[in-house]
């Protein structure tokens, strides 16, 4: 690692990184240290860190770098560290789900998308801090996690978002080069906008679930939290695809191939549903970014047609959660939680009747098919990734934010699992970052990441730096 | 219970909130049932506006949900 400097690895793109691994800059046992030494350093200081998997990332490098070596190349994350939220089942490492009742919890297996890693290459150096049961118990506010509420790299008095907080804020200061997260319901793209990242959201059933803490099973979504959105197709290539123990995946492959996407000529819808309540910051900033996007693209003022997306998804995350944490809530474990108001959050859930659920279910089918029919009209359909910016770490997050606390394209993206990927477009109050989301139509994540890129090329705000 | 009003609606909410405190009212201190009451008088209001949405008997559920994408 003799030529590359700290800082200049820390903020590396997985593309960045290969290119010095592979032209013998670095290696994977260096780049493998050094992202250790920058999460015991870095990464705790913002609650991002859970366990460290020393010894199996050090075995993982030096197989890496031995096949690399002898000229075996798996791929652009050959040899690169990451995070993995921790609800990823991981052997040889606890898997605590952010419940400190639960920190000495261990599973025999490996998540699917663990093992889909390790053969692309990519060494698990951590397991990261989430918010308990990834937030499924009502929290509302940051502290409610067995590590400590999650702290943004841009400011050490805001939250970093959830319930993917450490994976958030893992990448943000720089302390792996990419994280998996998690999202039911605004988990990867509320902190991949609140620490500064790209993030994307896949398609419901691209990525096998299998392996993960279940909150929510027609919800739940993993998902790449990088540096750039090119480095989000390159996680999601690794790790999507169909998997015999995940019935819910989609039976295609999925393939990230940039170089066969346009780079401008795309048409895109403008949602502007919500902004009247957003922040003045996050409405300007949206306002430079369709500048920069008019550049590249056909702009077209859309609205959503009129359904209810949030009481459906609200509907039904509470009745499987209930079902998916019977056995803890019954168990008496949920008293023990980090949030007061996790400790209770449990209960109500558990007299909704079945009939509201499949209602829920039954109306999601018209959602789906109404959401098609306006996002095969465009390439993406683009607004702010949240109405304002981390709340900060003493306050409701409820309070903070408002009516706009949850935008209507958040309900319906996630009840229709539909993809979407956050990328920065700017700073808000207290120095805080603010960002775009492009949301596209099923299966179309290779489109919006085509957009994000092209935003990308055109601006340098995933390039910035928090000042640590 | 389509077009509840919201008397009927709070009645729905304390009826349900009350079986939630038979199972689990010895783990509630005061605070906890009113957070408890409160929650099911969101999911109430949630679903009766889902009640709002007409369907027809024709309209199943998803039992393995996939998202939907036309085949053009």
């Amino acid at each position: 690692m003799a030529q590359a400097t700290g800082e200049a690895l820390a903020f590396a793109t997985v593309r960045e990184l290969g290119r010095r691994l592979r032209s013998g800059e670095t290696t994977p046992t260096a780049l493998a240290e050094f992202f250790i030494d920058r999460l015991e350093t870095v990464g705790r200081r913002f609650n991002a860190v859970v366990t460290i998997t020393r010894e199996r990332a050090m075995r993982d490098a030096r197989l890496a770098e031995a096949e690399l070596a002898a000229g075996y190349d798996r791929g652009p994350l050959h040899g690169i560290p990451y995070g993995a939220k921790d609800l990823l089942a991981t052997v040889g490492a606890p898997t605590t789900w952010g419940v400190a009742p639960l920190r000495e919890q261990t599973f025999s297996a490996d998540a699917t998308v663990v093992t889909r890693l390790r053969d692309a290459g990519a060494i698990l150096v951590a397991k990261l801090g989430m918010v308990e049961l990834a937030g499924g118990m009502g929290y509302n506010q940051p502290n409610a996690s067995l590590t400590g509420p999650g702290i943004t790299p841009w400011n050490d008095q805001a939250w970093s978002g959830g319930s993917s907080s450490g994976s958030g804020s893992a990448v943000g200061s720089g302390s792996v080069p990419f994280a998996i997260g998690s999202e039911t319901w605004g988990s990867i793209l509320t902190p991949s906008s609140y620490c500064g990242l790209s993030g994307l959201r896949p398609t419901y059933g691209r990525v096998s679930r299998h392996g993960a803490m279940a909150l929510s099973w027609t919800l739940d979504k993993l998902g790449p939290m990088c540096h750039s959105a090119d480095d989000c197709g390159l996680v999601l290539d690794a790790i999507a695809g169909p998997d015999p123990a995940d019935p819910t995946t989609i039976p295609s492959t999925y393939r990230y191939a940039p170089e066969r996407d346009r780079g401008d000529g795309f048409r895109l819808g403008v949602l502007r549903d919500g902004l009247d309540g957003a922040q003045p910051e996050v409405r300007a900033n949206f306002e430079a970014s369709l500048q920069v996007l008019g550049q590249i693209a056909s702009l077209e003022d859309v609205v959503l047609p009129d359904l209810p997306y949030n009481e459906a998804t609200r509907i039904i995350m509470n009745a499987e959660a209930a079902a998916a944490y019977e056995e803890l809530v019954e168990s008496g474990i949920v008293a023990d939680l980090t949030a007061p108001e996790d400790r209770t959050g449990g209960y109500a859930r558990t007299v909704l009747p079945a009939v509201d659920y499949l209602r829920a279910l039954r109306i999601r089918r018209h959602i789906g098919v109404a959401l098609d029919d306006l996002f095969a009209r465009y390439d993406g359909i683009v607004c702010p990734t949240t109405a304002v910016v981390a709340s900060p770490l003493d306050m409701n997050f409820n309070d903070y934010a408002g009516r706009v606390r949850r935008l209507p394209i958040g309900g319906a993206g996630n009840v229709a699992g539909l993809p979407a990927i956050s990328v920065p477009n700017g700073v808000g109050e207290r120095g805080l970052p603010t960002a775009l989301q492009v949301v596209g139509r099923a299966g179309a994540e290779n489109q919006i990441l085509a957009v994000a890129r092209a935003y990308q090329a055109r601006t340098d705000w995933h390039r910035r730096q928090p000042a640590l | 219970m389509s077009g509840s009003t919201g008397e009927q609606q709070s009645a729905v909410a304390a009826a349900l909130s009350d079986a939630v405190l038979v199972r689990y009212g010895d783990r509630l201190d005061e605070a906890g049932v009113a957070k408890v009451r409160g929650e099911v008088e969101e999911l109430v209001k949630a679903a009766e506006a889902l009640r709002a949405y007409r369907l027809t008997n024709a309209d199943e559920p998803d039992f393995v949900f996939r998202a939907y994408r036309r085949e053009s």
